[in-house]
């Protein structure tokens, strides 16, 4: 093993470089697989737990060092707080990283009276009645899970006694830090200043599109407008960044792509049981009103989904390139995303789209063979748009939300909300706003009938359809039929059909308090 | 496992005790740390270290072994020395415990009067430590603290098997006194490593960029200082306690497999070979902290050929009502020919490309297995915004019995602006499987599997149609 010739390379024994803060940070933000990240009202009360972290962010800061010849090591502060380690880079260094390192074992108490375990401490008392206080010169035998001292060559147990106890230590052990600590051990042949790229991923902040669309008086156009939402669940700021966002779904690894930390040693005072012969307590019950709050915490915190307000105003919008095969949107100005913050930008503004109002109906099976109770369906009320600039619109259009507004007498009204799936220019959009109050279908099979064949048999059913529209405008109604199973065919029908998405499709055009009827005969082998 | 490997060990301490001559604390003193970490939680340790020997037995206490230690493991060596027996004592001082230990003994007791601060020391003889500590004070029976008044216990000595943290002792027969080196080997669980790839993918000059680093983790409870290190990649096997979580490790490693080695390597590896594993050691000694993660570059390949493709699998005959995105995959080669020339051990690929202010973005990130050096490698770094494919299931038809037709359509679109061509798979197909018709021409890759080159204008649509026939 060659390596026993090589220089020590000890970190303890070289100097540190701190580059305490970058001069400028850069934020691209990736999403989350779900969509919705509006924080809850009062999530702040939870503290940013690092295994719900969700979102990713690519943080590119630059920085100005200025190292020494020879070995050294830099040691990064201010990074981001839920940085994942294993993805930090840097670039403009004319040296070689010999290795990188963060370390997370954090300066807690506990973490204190762990690693000073044989040392010399001073344990302090205090008479509650006098307030007279003794100091007496000890040894640490063990601890954090309760402490166990040497004092005058005898033993005796810390926080056990009843009285206000607490130990003075003479240091602080190596190696703990008040926060995660990213270094790197780095060589170079001439010293120099130089601005170095830091570059590393970090959970913690997400970003969602949400879309409002409202429609025009004239039933005919509607206005979209398209918002980032920004979500900070992290305890980092990011001060007067340019922000980008990436929309496309990117392949993760949300098991393996983790910060690795923080590390923290609790103390816990494990003192034999202190009883009475009067009053036993079990020491359970505290744990238990314990995990009641918090469960009502939770409670609570499902319960209030808070809508972000929306303050639109003239505003340049937030700019689209593409990146590979994904879609990027820079944020127009350079912003500050605050720590538990979340903040919204626009992305897309468009007027008069023309859209088409349809009405539709997929007969499923149940729908139409199970026990049929009579009572006429409901069309499903959806708005038909073509993502083309022919078409008013032609935008790359990412996952989101559409809450769709109409204009009543009294004010806006919400339609209806739907998901979107990211949508490129040329292909239709669909969003399904709920059910129809006044337009309704009523399907019934009128004949069943098994044709016996050589090896096998034919189902054969018979359906009649009535249709209504009691609205008092004109509608376009589609009546799905989906062809599922071998052998399917329509054997007869009353008018012809069309394919759409694989289903049989009858369209009706209905006047206003117009019915119409739909006998067709499917066949499929049983 | 371990359960058992307690017991032995607690019956083993009755005899340790009335053993110890004396019992020296091995120091650190000239101390030499060897670290081989595997990727699967483990590491051997190889300790060398100067020990003072007296002839005859003596009891050697190692106090600073890893806190992780697998205690069986452990091997000590030096010239002229036998073992006589190994322990490892892990009963943890606790107040608790100390109070526990004490039953039938006598403690000193200093009770403090809550109005005026004056204290009182008397002698107790615990008589119980059950749900409160029951003393017989003189000839009165009380429970400690039961009137709330500040009372401080105070022990003559903590027990002899009570120790501040797990400890590995060795009682050794040494045939002459004196200082010499002896080697302390075990293995420990906590250290780990895997490797991390930095992949910058640069599309239009089908090149890629690959950095690899080797990240090491410590959760041991210890810091490895000076350690001359050495990461093994392969897979290894470990008896583990628990049959489950080998199944899934192998299930595990099973889907990484799976994920990226497109066709195994046919090329030697340029790294040295440990039996059948790889072997990575570190150019310099390094401290591996407890609570670190450290990484360290190992490979460093520019211009490496790699292209861009748009995948999209079909496992049956089915109509989506949504088109689906068409997966984005990068694919390269780690021949010699190619520019990599490494076979490369387990870990995350992380895709970036350059922006066009020339920095680099995050695209994607994928797992890949132990790979071969000379294999074909694909990752995916995740779903085309632009490209897209609807299927639709036109027909499906008996033909015969057990044997099904069906017709399908994918109509696959772009609304890049550039033409991109569309490797659409489709599975399902069983016993005796053809094509009965199909708009462009499929290939093979295995019986059950078709596969179709669809060329997509930019801006454009094409159509897939196929009919095919198979039994089931």
């Amino acid at each position: 093993m060659g390596a026993f010739a090589c220089a020590l390379l000890s970190s303890a024994a070289l100097a540190d470089i701190v580059s305490s803060a970058p001069d400028a940070v850069r934020v691209t933000i990736y999403r989350s697989p779900q969509t919705d990240v509006t924080p809850y009202a009062d999530e702040e009360q939870y503290d940013f737990d690092y295994a719900d972290a969700s979102g990713l962010v690519m943080v590119s800061e630059t920085r100005t060092i200025e190292i020494p010849a020879g070995t050294s090591v830099i040691v990064f502060r201010g990074v981001a707080d839920a940085i994942v380690p294993q993805t930090a880079a840097l670039e403009g260094l004319p040296a070689a990283i010999l290795e990188s390192n963060f370390d997370y074992d954090l300066l807690t108490p506990g973490a204190v009276i762990a690693k000073s375990h044989g040392e010399h401490v001073q344990v302090v008392r205090t008479d509650g009645a006098t307030g007279r206080t003794t100091v007496r010169e000890a040894i640490l035998r063990t601890g954090p899970d309760g402490v166990v001292l040497d004092v005058d060559g005898k033993t005796e147990a810390l926080n056990c006694s009843g009285l206000a106890e607490k130990l003075v230590f003479q240091r602080i052990p190596p190696g703990l830090a008040d926060e995660p600590r990213l270094s790197m051990t780095i060589r170079a042949a001439t010293a120099g200043k130089y601005t170095v790229q830091l570059s590393y991923l970090a959970l913690g902040i997400d970003w969602s599109a949400d879309y409002v669309a409202r429609i025009d008086p004239d039933d005919r156009t509607l206005s979209l407008t398209g918002w980032l939402t920004l979500v900070n669940r992290a305890g980092t700021t990011f001060a007067n960044t340019p922000a980008e966002v990436v929309a496309g779904n990117l392949a993760r690894d949300e098991e393996e792509t983790q910060p690795p930390g923080p590390a923290t040693v609790t103390e816990s005072s494990s003192c034999w049981p202190i009883g009475s012969f009067a009053k036993y307590r079990p020491e359970g019950e505290r744990m238990f009103k314990r995990a009641i709050t918090l469960n009502r915490g939770m409670l609570r915190a499902a319960d209030s989904v808070e809508e972000v307000a929306v303050t639109g105003s003239r505003v340049p919008l937030a700019q689209m390139r593409e990146l590979g095969d994904y879609k990027l949107y820079a944020v127009p100005e350079p912003t500050t995303i605050a720590a538990r913050q979340s903040k919204q930008v626009q992305f897309l503004s468009e007027k008069r789209v023309p859209f088409t109002r349809i009405y539709t109906f997929r007969a499923i099976e149940e729908s139409i063979m199970d026990d049929n109770d009579f009572v006429p369906r409901r069309a499903a009320v959806l708005l038909r748009l073509l993502n083309k600039e022919s078409e008013g619109l032609g935008k790359p259009l990412p996952a989101g939300v559409v809450s769709v507004m109409e204009s009543s007498g009294a004010g806006a009204l919400l339609a209806g909300q739907d998901n979107i799936d990211d949508i490129p220019v040329g292909l239709p959009v669909e969003l399904e706003l709920g059910l129809a109050m006044d337009v309704w279908i009523e399907p019934r099979v009128t004949e069943e009938r098994t044709i016996v064949r050589s090896d096998h048999n034919e189902e054969r059913f018979s359906v009649e359809v009535r249709l209504g529209n009691d609205k008092p405008v004109p509608i376009t109604l589609e009546y799905r039929q989906p062809s599922e199973g071998e052998g399917f065919r329509i054997v007869r029908e009353s008018q012809s059909h069309t394919l759409k998405d694989g289903d049989i499709q009858w369209t009706f055009r209905l006047r206003p308090g117009s019915r119409a009827v739909l006998r067709y005969t499917l066949q499929r082998s049983d | 496992m371990r359960a058992r490997t307690m017991n032995r060990h607690a019956i083993g301490l009755a005899i340790a005790l009335a053993l110890s001559g004396q019992a020296h604390a091995a120091s650190a003193e000239g101390q030499r740390l060897a670290l081989t970490i595997y990727n699967q939680d483990l590491a051997l340790v190889e300790d060398v270290r100067s020990l003072d020997f007296t002839s005859g037995r003596s009891r050697l206490e190692f106090k600073d072994v890893s806190a992780s230690i697998r205690p069986e493991t452990v091997a000590l060596s030096a010239t002229g020395v036998e073992i006589v027996e190994q322990n490892f004592d892990f009963d943890l001082l606790t107040p608790s415990k100390m109070m526990e230990k004490a039953v039938g003994r006598q403690v000193q007791i200093v009770r403090t009067n809550p109005g005026n601060g004056n204290e009182v020391t008397e002698t107790a003889t615990v008589l119980s430590v059950n749900e409160g500590v029951v003393l017989k004070i003189g000839d009165r029976i009380e429970v400690l603290r039961a009137d709330g008044a500040p009372t401080r216990v105070i022990f003559d000595k903590v027990p002899e098997n009570l120790r501040a943290r797990p400890t590995l002792s060795i009682n050794v027969q040494s045939n002459a006194a004196g200082r010499r080196d002896a080697t302390l080997s075990y293995l420990t669980t906590g250290l780990s490593w895997k490797a991390d790839y930095v992949a910058l993918f640069d599309e239009q000059a089908k090149k890629l960029d690959m950095q690899g680093w080797v990240t090491l983790t410590n959760k041991s409870g210890t810091t490895f200082s000076n350690a001359v290190t050495q990461l093994v990649a392969g897979d290894i096997n470990i008896v583990r306690s628990e049959q489950y979580d080998w199944q899934q490790q192998q299930y595990m490693e099973q889907q990484r497999r799976m994920l990226a080695a497109r066709q195994a390597g046919n090329e030697p590896g340029a790294r040295r070979p440990l039996a059948d594993y790889y072997v990575y050691p570190l150019a310099e000694r390094t401290t591996v902290a407890d609570n670190q993660t450290k990484q360290v570059g190992f490979l460093d390949a520019q211009g490496v050929a790699a292209r861009k493709v748009y995948e999209y699998s079909a496992d049956w005959f089915q109509t989506l009502t949504d088109p689906e995105h068409a997966a984005v995959v990068v694919r390269f080669s780690n021949s010699s020919r190619g520019g990599l020339g490494s076979q490369l051990p387990a870990g995350m690929v992380r895709v970036y490309v350059r922006d066009t202010d020339g920095k680099p973005r995050f695209i994607g990130e994928n797992r890949i297995g132990h790979i071969p050096q000379g294999s074909e490698i694909s990752v995916k770094t995740g779903d085309a915004f632009d490209v897209t494919v609807k299927p639709t299931l036109v027909k499906q038809e008996r033909a015969g019995f057990w044997r099904s037709r069906y017709s399908m359509e994918y109509v696959a679109s772009n609304a890049r602006s550039e033409p991109v061509t569309l490797d659409i798979r489709q599975g399902g197909l069983w016993r005796e499987g053809k094509v009965l018709e199909e708009s462009i021409k499929s290939t093979r890759p295995d019986a059950y599997t078709l596969q179709w080159s669809v060329p997509v204008a930019a801006n454009g649509e094409t159509k897939l149609t196929f009919t095919v026939e198979t039994g089931w």
